[in-house]
């Protein structure tokens, strides 16, 4: 048995996947989050939603080169394999795709969604934040 | 509400009457079967359903055991003077006096904590 002696940091990291039909914006984020712009906790969505499009790497398959696979745009080993399914789906289909990660070290709201686990979608985002290692 | 100074921020939620989870939802502005409406209902959850209510904890079981409220607020809770005067003095205003210990880390933040929180439960009068 190892033991170690000193800090132990317990910060986490954890993935997510955005398709889109259009380019992410806050009106369609919150519609599919489902929160009223006009709602006292806005500021939360708010800041998640900046976090989302300040760490998102973004491919708009409408104009990628096709003769790369959709998953090399964001890195194979990155993704897991339920990723993998819808980030081919959103090449197939012309979408756009956001891929990014959040963090628990940033701040604290960004610290709860990166701790979340969530699947949501409506009929012009899918946003995939299962990957969660907490 | 008040800050009971605990080394993991809580808070004691003094209500005037229970603050149902379909008005939770209705203050928040969130879709009942949505995400940001589960995180909300979940909140509410945590507050009215796995909190202690310490004024009816008190009312059922502790006031054989301690003359006063604020006695057993001291004594059972380990609560800092100033707190347990506050929460004496808001004992015959509240119908309710919640011991809500949050478990998301942007509500650990008191001044947050107290901001956010009140958005959803002072609307039936503050406390």
């Amino acid at each position: 048995m190892k033991v170690r002696a000193g800090f132990v940091s317990n910060s986490s990291s954890t993935s997510f996947l955005i398709i889109a039909k259009n380019d992410l914006n806050k009106a369609e984020f919150f519609e599919l989050m489902g929160i009223d712009l006009a709602s006292p906790i806005a500021d939360l969505f708010a800041q998640f939603y900046e976090d989302v499009i300040a760490s998102a790497k973004k491919v708009d398959f409408k104009t990628a080169n096709k003769t790369v696979a959709a998953e090399a745009w964001f890195g194979r080993d990155r993704l897991s394999e339920h990723m993998v399914k819808k980030v081919r789906e959103g090449k197939e289909r012309g979408l756009k795709a956001y891929f990014g990660s959040l963090d628990s070290e940033t701040n604290p709201i960004q610290t709860f969604f990166c701790t979340d686990c969530f699947e949501v979608e409506n009929d012009k985002i899918y946003f995939d934040g299962l990957e969660n290692v907490w | 509400m008040s800050r009971d100074l605990l080394p993991r921020h809580s808070f004691v939620l003094c209500l005037p009457a229970l603050v149902t989870k379909a008005s939770f939802l209705r203050r928040a502005k969130v879709k009942p079967d949505s995400y940001a409406g589960e995180l909300v209902a979940n909140l509410h959850d945590s507050i009215f359903r796995q909190s202690l209510d310490l004024k009816r904890d008190y009312d059922e079981y502790y006031d054989v055991e301690y003359k006063t409220f604020g006695e057993y607020l001291k004594k059972r809770f380990l609560f800092l003077p100033e707190v347990v005067a506050k929460c004496s003095e808001q004992l015959h205003r509240s119908r309710m006096m919640i011991y809500f210990q949050p478990r998301v880390y942007f509500l650990e933040d008191f001044e947050y904590g107290c901001s956010f929180l009140g958005k959803f439960l002072e609307g039936k009068g503050k406390q």
